[in-house]
């Protein structure tokens, strides 16, 4: 493995073996082994090229025996999967004329957390969902788990391709909740709060069974208050009728919604509510979906601390505000081909208007509500990208813009297919490749896309794919909340200035800060 | 403990004792939970009572039996539960109502056990596949207004004039397996799709009928009965290359031309007698009108082309459509011509009986093919009508009379619908190459109150 890397290090390759015109004659053959044991692995699966036209698929044989043929010189990409491992990938080089050295691809095995939710009385519940999540090296909780995690009849989960690590459990009462709506959710062993639950130690290929989640009874409070609607509005309109959501800011990202409708007379009811904060907003039925708010537009903060005590009174008052129409005009790089481009605004990760460009290049986003928006711009077809734009005088970094008042001015979004690929190593102190850890860019110049963050594979590789322009790049072991939109930049004295040119660009490799 | 305690009234037998000491307005509830297959006793089951927000809980003893004392008056929903059985509240569901009258209820609870269905579903090289997608499917009469599903659904593969629908569907854990529990009895198809992580697809890998077979015609059902499990369903994918069929859109001379830039050639294959479609088909054609379907197995296909502009978000309109019916075998096949024509504007006319005072009339034609797109004509009372952008295919016909309040009087509904001379009221129509005639619509009404008439 090792030469190979330095041989990526060494020289920037040309890695687009697309479009390399000499004969495709050459090939990679390897070994797909169990990391632990040594021994070879039979049936797993090994991509080539996932990303590119060219893309292979292989299967190991039962000596782990695995070949790849017609290949065209230049870097080539490996990803390796077999249920019950965790996937590994790695890069072969192939030089002209020279088949490279076999691969040897060493896959961890998983490690399983299983066993069973049950009741208050020790009854199996089935459906109750489970959340995985582990503390990222930022300290942040993610989630671990593959997909969704569910229990079975008889109340059993299994919790599959899980690294070696310390995992937390985060249960909702699926079916016992129709049993007693006063279940609710539990960390294991059988917490309320987060503070009290237990973490869970896997090694790989491991298998943590045994696992019992007790689910608790806590009876909760009542939150209750009415929605006020402006003149002209109704509880009830076609099938639809108001209701009010609750959102809990939850863990790791996974909020929890729960609705009640909204009472003729305007009240709404939520029994069980448990402590901690929430987010109350009023949904109204189409066609009120949209063009109204609740205090200030695009609030998102938790607007509700609930404790001990029920709580009622709240009023909600629901505005009746003027949406505007946004005209604008999308203009295209020179040497670019004009195409039809959707427009989309977006707030809070959900879209809140679109449409599609003239043949002129204007647009109309019609009957937008005031707020925070996200603008974003893409080809219908093809590659063309929005990489930056204008509201009257004002740019929008990263597509950042605030709509108040009567005449919010016009939209000038500039489209370019230009696009820069940069690959790259993450290396510790000692100069060994890390896993897992992030490539970060911020641009000197923001534009309309956020560049997306690189994360290392098994071997410490990147990829990234970037706007051309100049950019400030670190490496970090997780990804900041704040960075999709730009607030985040590197650490003083770590940024690594680069500029990115269309096409492939040379090699980075960024070291990370020691730890101290 | 309060449940121990009744336990031992309920076995010493003293429910008399009991409600004789029941304090002013309460009484006792009691009765058994029996299995609903073996009528046997159900030891252990769980009860709740529950009236409003009131709610209790208490568990049955060796014998089936529960009792609840000083229970205030009410009427009280009760519903068991106890693992392996589906927590129903019985069928029918039970209550139990205490009054002054009436201060002893005995209720009976029926639980019926699920049965399971389960297995393992390993790829080609006989490795467990985790996160592979498996439908449970029902043989339902076919539904003429229920469109194709998205490609990789199993759901419309018709056997006879029956159609395979999904009931239930799961995925694999990490072992390869699969546990359809808690659905009734019944005959089940079941159908595994290879597991969608995009990074290891193998696009060979089929979606498999149990057995062993890509065609619904060949899978065998599982029969299941209420309590009954069958843990071996076990069924390995089959991989198969698909062939590539290629061929072009014929358009008229003097073809509509698009009002807007955004276009959208779209291609739809629909299996007739063929295993199910991959993920990879899903095409378009070109500027030229090629088009390159990709991974097709053998079978028959219906192949639709639609040219659309949409000059507004979610109302497109057909400017060119076309279809024909291929046979594919193991090799590719080139050369597949497509003849497109404009859609058919279809005039029509409402007409009411006598004494019948007019009322909008809504009509929605539901084309079958996923191309065909009508939006629905509100026609404001007797009088004619143009139904646009009609493309060949099956459609059913949705007329609604809709009578307002003070036109209540009279019970609308639809007495024939008829295009040309046939009657397409019941069973829709078929549009072929040929210019539909005009279709007439006759509203009848009685005169008593009632709510909408509503005909296919």
């Amino acid at each position: 493995m090792k030469p190979l890397l330095l041989a990526l290090l060494a020289a920037p390759l040309a890695l687009a073996q697309v479009s390399n015109p000499e004969p495709a004659s050459l090939s990679i053959e390897g070994t797909l082994t169990d990391q632990l044991s040594g021994a070879p692995i039979a049936g797993g699966r090994i991509v080539l090229d996932e990303h590119y036209p060219g893309r292979t698929l292989a299967y190991s044989d039962a000596a782990g025996h695995f070949q790849f043929d017609s290949l065209r010189p230049g870097a080539h990409h490996l990803l390796a999967r077999r249920t019950g491992y965790l996937q590994a990938s790695q890069l072969a080089v192939l030089y002209s004329g020279r088949n490279s050295p076999a691969v040897r691809i060493a896959l961890t095995p998983q490690a399983v957390i299983a066993g069973t939710v049950e009741d208050q009385d020790g009854f199996p519940v089935a459906e109750a969902s489970i959340i995985v999540f582990t503390r990222s090296a930022g300290g942040e909780l993610v989630s671990a788990s593959r997909g969704g995690v569910t229990t079975d009849d008889h109340g059993r989960f299994r919790a599959a391709g899980l690294a070696s690590g310390s995992y937390y459990l985060h249960v909702q009462p699926g079916l016992a909740g129709n049993w007693d709506a006063r279940y609710t959710d539990v960390y294991y062993p059988a917490a309320l709060k987060f503070e009290d639950a237990e973490a869970i130690q896997t090694t790989s290929g491991q298998e943590r069974s045994g696992i019992v989640v007790r689910l608790q009874i806590s009876a909760g409070v009542r939150v209750q208050g009415r929605v006020a609607l402006p003149p002209g509005f109704a509880i009830q309109h076609g099938g639809g009728r108001a209701q009010v959501s609750l959102t809990s800011a939850g863990i790791a990202g996974f909020a929890r919604t729960t609705n009640a409708m909204v009472a003729d007379d305007g009240s709404f009811t939520f029994n069980h509510v448990q402590p901690g904060k929430y987010q109350l907003v009023p949904v109204l039925p189409p066609p009120y979906g949209r063009g109204f708010t609740t205090g200030p537009a695009g609030a998102v903060e938790p607007n509700l601390e609930v404790g001990a005590a029920d709580i009622s009174g709240i009023a909600l008052n629901v505005e009746d505000t003027m949406p505007v129409d946004l005209p604008g005009k999308v203009v295209f790089a020179a040497g670019v081909q004009p195409e039809p481009v959707i427009v989309l605004l977006t707030q809070r990760n959900s879209v809140q208007a679109q449409t599609a460009s003239q043949e002129d290049g204007s647009f109309v986003l019609r009957a937008v509500p005031p707020g925070k928006y996200y603008l974003s711009a893409n080809a219908t077809a093809g590659s063309l990208r929005g990489v930056s734009a204008r509201l009257g005088e004002a740019d929008l970094p990263y597509g950042a813009l605030e709509l108040k008042g009567p005449n919010p001015g016009s939209l000038v979004i500039t489209m370019s297919s230009a696009f820069g690929t940069v690959q790259g190593v993450i290396v510790d102190a000692a100069g060994q490749p890390v896993s897992g850890q992030y490539a970060l860019f911020h641009a000197v110049k923001p534009g309309l896309l956020p560049p997306a963050p690189g994360k290392t594979d098994p071997a410490g590789h990147f990829w990234a794919g970037l706007p051309p322009g100049d950019y400030r790049v670190w490496p970090a072991a997780a990804v900041p909340a704040d960075y999709r939109f730009g607030g985040s930049d590197a650490p003083p004295g770590q940024g690594q200035l680069v500029t990115i040119v269309e096409g492939p660009n040379p090699p980075l490799r960024l070291v990370l800060a020691a730890v101290k | 403990m309060p449940f121990c305690l009744r336990r031992a009234f309920s076995l010493l037998g003293l429910c008399a004792v009991l409600s004789a000491q029941t304090p002013p307005g309460t009484g006792t509830v009691q009765g058994d939970v029996t299995d609903g297959v073996t009528h046997k006793p159900i030891a252990g089951a769980r009860v709740k009572l529950q009236a409003g927000e009131r709610i209790l809980f208490t568990r049955c003893d060796e014998n089936g039996r529960f009792q609840l004392a000083e229970v205030a008056m009410g009427s009280y929903a009760v519903a068991a539960d106890r693992p392996g059985y589906s927590p129903a509240t019985g069928q029918p569901p039970s209550y139990a109502r205490l009054s002054p009258d009436k201060t002893l209820a005995e209720v009976h609870v029926i639980l019926q056990p699920y049965s399971v269905i389960s297995g393992r579903v390993v790829d080609s090289a006989g490795v467990p596949v985790e996160g592979a997608f498996i439908e449970l499917l029902e043989l339902r009469p076919i539904d003429p207004n229920r469109r194709p599903d998205f490609a990789l659904s199993a759901s419309r593969a018709v056997l006879g004039d029956r159609q395979l629908v999904v009931s239930y569907s799961t995925r694999t854990n990490d072992l390869g397996q699969y546990r359809f529990a808690r659905h009734p009895a019944g005959s089940y198809y079941v159908c595994a799709h290879p597991a969608t992580y995009p990074d290891s697809r193998d696009e060979t890998e089929r979606a498999t009928y149990y057995p062993r077979t890509l065609r619904a015609t060949d899978a065998k059902p599982v029969a299941v009965a209420a309590g009954q499990e069958h843990p071996d369903i076990d069924i390995q994918l089959i991989r198969q290359a698909g062939v590539r069929v290629s061929g072009r859109v014929i358009e008229p001379v003097d073809s509509p031309k698009a009002r807007s830039i955004l276009v959208r050639r779209s291609i739809v294959v629909t299996p007739s007698d063929a295993p199910l479609l991959g993920a990879g088909v899903m095409p378009g054609f070109d500027e030229k009108g090629a088009f390159d379907l990709k991974d097709l197995l053998p079978g028959r296909y219906v192949i639709e082309a639609a040219t659309t502009d949409q000059t507004d978000f979610g109302n497109p309109r057909t400017l060119l459509a076309g279809r024909r019916t291929i046979d594919v075998g193991d090799k590719d096949v080139d050369g597949v011509e497509i003849a497109m024509q404009p859609p058919f504007d279809i005039q029509g006319a409402v007409v009411f009986g006598e004494n019948c005072p007019a009322v909008p009339v809504s009509i929605l034609p539901r084309a079958e093919s996923r191309l065909g797109n009508v939006a629905q004509q509100d026609i404001a009372g007797a009088g004619s009508f143009t139904l646009p952008g009609l493309i060949q295919g099956k459609y059913t016909l949705a007329i609604v009379p809709r009578p307002s309040r003070t036109s209540a009087a009279y019970r609308y509904s639809v007495a024939s619908a008829t295009l040309g001379d046939r009657e397409v009221l019941q069973n829709g129509f078929e549009l072929t190459g040929q210019p539909p005639g005009a279709l007439r619509i006759s509203i009848a009404c009685g005169a008593q109150p009632a709510a909408q008439g509503v005909a296919r």
